[in-house]
């Protein structure tokens, strides 16, 4: 048996990935202790997992440093790395919305639009035909267009109570997103049987 | 230095040096003339279709005239140029070989080679799969000669996923979509694009199969028999087929692999494609294909098929594997004497032909001869006596060279 090594994006999908994990049988007991390290041995189920900033796992996994990951989909869209993605988690629902103050943006010449996912807007707006000044952020997004900065954003929406508590309303959906399981190219072929073992364990309890 | 090049120090070169020969003298001793392609050429030579996918990639200069050149981006379409332009009378099949540099912009930070090497072969003027089978025999032999492990050829059939496009009446765009998703096994968006098409449920069925489609070519034939494939996609099944149990045949079957959904950015490709892995290594070491349109856009009709390999994936495999050896040769460091050394011409010359590395020192100092022998991994340092005998320095016992 080839060992399997999986990258799993830290923050708000870290904990439905674990427990993903568990539901399939792997103990995953050693993720769970509160400690600093990134690399985690799962010898019993013949596993590597490691804990990576979601932006780098589609870099890791495409590098084929880990044959598999989970991430979600607005960052695979952000990034647009080679590599299979092959099942939808279905869990970190939200989605990809415009958004901005009531009347504004819409019909105006030029938008000028602040997000953290500027290769997602441009693609977005390119494809719409709105020309637009794209206004890169790495904070609060909602702070743009209150402040004056931007007309509108482009932002991750799971319930709308941050925009709605800054006085923003959606004005578009752009994609629905969530968690994805995402495989190396050449993993998938050359380590096959374990791989594909994994997908129908996973494929099973996601539906 | 910019991004994405690379100085190869001393060890690096004797590599790569010690791959590419061993490359080329295989393709060498199966039939395959080198030719070479200069770096440079017209960004006109390559086609609209070409230049929609990889334009964007080409490093660009401006000629004193004001055309535009491009560095060598790939080494098949100027192949395809230089046969229709200069080989079409030569005797065919013109079986060809080249190692060349490659340089491709791609994104910055992303860790990857903007200029590479490609040592491949091209069979042009056989239409029949028993080039593509040659080829793809050749490049097994070559990685197993190299002593690369656990590597695998994957083929796949381009004619395949177009006979079931073109059944389909929907937009170029959204045949790109598909085609975009199947190349990247994106399952969730595929079955979604799927269920909102007007087709037969057949024709529903096949495309949500196809990229699931791959492993071992026998399990995914009888696969094949399940699903109500059309003539056509039968007859390009057939040629994958043909290909596959001629290499079995050659007794190569456990390196090969089929892929019923591989698609490739390379729009030139028409029928068998195939690219090379290694379980060591995350990413492609080779790629090739037919591509017999291409000459046409040359003004010459000729089937041809290719492959090339990529130098530096190899090298990184290899590395991986600790499976990179290159043979040692002694190595002489030859001191001057006081006299005798008028014999030191032919010393050279006959220690030299028996295959040793001789250099004659040029450090005056004793102690620096010592350090640099011990850093550079000298195996012996001799020098000439009075009576013109190669001998072990008094330093170092004085014997005479051969008798120790």
């Amino acid at each position: 048996m080839e060992k399997i090594k999986i990258a799993i994006a830290k923050g708000r999908l870290a904990k439905y990935s674990i427990s993903l994990l568990e539901e399939i049988g792997i103990n995953c007991n050693v993720l769970k202790e509160d400690n600093r390290k990134l690399v985690f041995h799962l010898p019993e189920n013949n596993l590597e997992v490691i804990l990576l900033k979601a932006q780098d796992v589609p870099t890791y996994v495409e590098h084929g440093v880990v044959d598999m990951g989970i991430v979600g989909k607005d960052t695979l869209m952000e990034m647009e790395r080679q590599l299979y993605e092959v099942l939808d988690l279905k869990f970190g629902k939200c989605k990809f919305s415009v958004a901005g103050r009531l009347m504004e943006g819409n019909g105006k010449k030029h938008l000028r639009v602040a997000t953290k996912y500027p290769n997602v807007a441009k693609k977005y707006f390119a494809e719409k035909g709105q020309s637009v000044e794209i206004i890169r952020q790495e904070g609060s997004v909602e702070l743009a267009p209150i402040m004056g900065l931007t007309d509108v954003i482009v932002d991750i929406v799971e319930t709308g109570r941050t925009l709605k508590e800054n006085g923003l309303v959606i004005l578009e959906d752009i994609a629905d997103l969530s968690a994805r399981l995402v495989l190396n190219k050449v993993s998938f072929k050359t380590k096959k049987k374990e791989i594909t073992a994994i997908i129908d364990l996973i494929g099973e309890k996601v539906g | 230095m910019p991004e994405g090049v690379q100085d190869l120090l001393i060890d690096d070169c004797i590599y790569r040096r010690n791959i590419e020969d061993k490359l080329m003298e295989g393709f060498e001793k199966a039939g395959y003339m080198e030719v070479s392609t200069p770096t440079l050429e017209y960004y006109d030579i390559f086609t609209k279709d070409y230049l929609a996918s990889n334009g964007e990639k080409m490093f660009k200069l401006i000629d004193s005239n004001g055309s535009i050149l491009v560095l060598r981006p790939d080494c098949t379409v100027p192949m395809a140029r230089m046969v229709a332009s200069k080989m079409r009378d030569f005797v065919y099949p013109l079986k060809l070989c080249y190692v060349q540099n490659i340089f491709r912009i791609d994104e910055e930070q992303a860790g990857k080679k903007r200029e590479f090497r490609q040592a491949g072969v091209e069979i042009f003027g056989i239409k029949s799969h028993r080039a593509d089978v040659e080829i793809i025999i050749t490049a097994i032999e070559r990685l197993k000669d190299l002593g690369l492990n656990n590597f695998q050829i994957d083929i796949g059939q381009v004619k395949l996923l177009k006979g079931i496009l073109d059944t389909l009446a929907i937009e170029e765009e959204e045949e790109e979509k598909f085609v975009y998703h199947i190349e990247n096994k994106n399952f969730i968006a595929l079955d979604q694009m799927v269920e909102d098409i007007e087709a037969s449920e057949d024709t529903k069925l096949i495309l949500r199969k196809i990229p699931r489609l791959f492993g071992a070519p026998e399990e995914v034939f009888k696969e094949v028999q399940q699903l109500p494939f059309t003539d056509v996609m039968l007859e390009a099944v057939e040629e994958l087929k043909k290909v596959c149990s001629s290499i079995e045949a050659y007794g190569l079957g456990q390196y090969i692999s089929v892929d019923l959904g591989m698609v490739t950015s390379l729009k030139y490709y028409n029928s068998i494609i195939f690219k090379g892995f290694t379980r060591d290594l995350g990413s492609m070491i080779l790629s090739g294909g037919r591509y017999d349109g291409l000459m046409e856009d040359f003004g010459m009709e000729c089937s041809a098929t290719g492959f090339a390999f990529v130098v530096n994936k190899i090298t990184k495999a290899l590395k991986i594997q600790e499976n990179i050896e290159v043979k040692r040769k002694k190595h002489i460091l030859l001191l001057e004497g006081k006299e005798g050394n008028d014999r030191i011409p032919e010393i050279v010359k006959v220690l030299r032909e028996e295959g040793h590395i001789v250099e004659i020192a040029l450090l005056e100092d004793w102690e620096d001869v010592l350090e640099y022998s011990r850093r550079r991994k000298v195996d012996e340092i001799l020098k000439v006596d009075e009576a013109g005998n190669l001998k072990v320095p008094e330093e170092l016992g004085g014997v005479v060279y051969g008798e120790n």
